[in-house]
């Protein structure tokens, strides 16, 4: 196990199920993004804000040595710590992070993940598998993509009925 | 930026053109990448190419271009070229939200859906 080592991975979105009718995705595991970026909760703020400065993504889910969630830190929560403590640098990811995170499962079904993330104004959720350990996560991204593709199939409908 | 619940600010001309976007990201970006980030101000680190859509525009074209260049925010310009309101990712998660609802009333039940 090395799971004291900063452990950053690639990322990539998956879209899955290519039997269902496009567009007419049915869970959370069928949209989400498998490959996620960790920090254990000591990593200093520096690394959490460079790490999302040159990237791509906005999310980091912190979890412990076991791969259980302990938070997740957004570019909101950077962001907030910068402007409202003096002393930034001194802190860690545990003291910024966003602990209890709202979350779903692999099989929470899709409508149910985005009322979570529209009504919580948030733009990410973490996806837990059954013993708890993050498999994945779900953002608003990967929700505008299976909208997008929902629209495109609805347009084509309607082009040939 | 940190005290309101939203992250894209349009930098607007005198005249009601636009100017800009000033996003989190950029904040972000020249915190992360500009040592002397106190000094700058709002143009120095907005995004000045801003792509922009119509009220006329399709939500498809709209989200395509959303994930295709990595944003979520599209100012709407109205016919007169001023700014007449925003399109962000939530407002079409929002209205994602709407649809599958229809959607889900209209099969019934019978193909939605599993816990």
């Amino acid at each position: 196990m090395n799971h004291g080592n900063r452990e950053i991975k690639g990322r990539e979105s998956s879209m899955a199920a290519p039997s269902e009718p496009i567009g007419r995705y049915k869970c959370v595991a069928d949209v989400m993004t498998r490959k996620t970026v960790t920090l254990s909760p000591h990593h200093g703020f520096a690394e959490a804000v460079s790490l999302m400065a040159d990237r791509h993504f906005r999310h980091v889910v912190v979890v412990d040595t076991g791969g259980q969630i302990l938070g997740v830190i957004s570019d909101r929560d950077i962001l907030r710590t910068l402007a409202r403590t003096s002393n930034w640098q001194t802190k860690d990811v545990s003291q910024i992070m966003t602990r209890d995170p709202v979350t779903v499962k692999r099989e929470t079904p899709l409508p149910v993940a985005v009322a979570k993330i529209v009504a919580k104004r948030i733009n990410c959720l973490p996806v837990l598998d059954d013993e708890g350990k993050v498999c994945g996560i779900l953002t608003s991204t990967d929700l505008l993509k299976a909208y997008q593709k929902l629209l495109e199939s609805l347009d084509s409908n309607r082009a040939t009925p | 930026m940190t005290n309101s619940p939203f992250r894209h600010f349009l930098v607007i001309h005198a005249d009601g053109r636009l100017a800009g976007v000033f996003s989190d990201r950029d904040v972000l970006r020249a915190l992360g990448r500009t040592p002397n980030w106190q000094a700058k101000n709002v143009s120095g680190v907005m995004m000045h190419k801003v792509f922009t859509v119509t009220p006329e525009t399709p939500l498809s074209v709209a989200a395509s271009e959303m994930l295709s260049r990595r944003i979520n925010c599209l100012p709407v310009i109205g016919k007169d070229g001023k700014v007449c309101g925003i399109i962000t990712s939530t407002d079409l998660l929002r209205s994602y939200q709407k649809i599958q609802a229809s959607l889900e009333n209209n099969s019934c039940g019978t193909s939605t859906g599993s816990v």
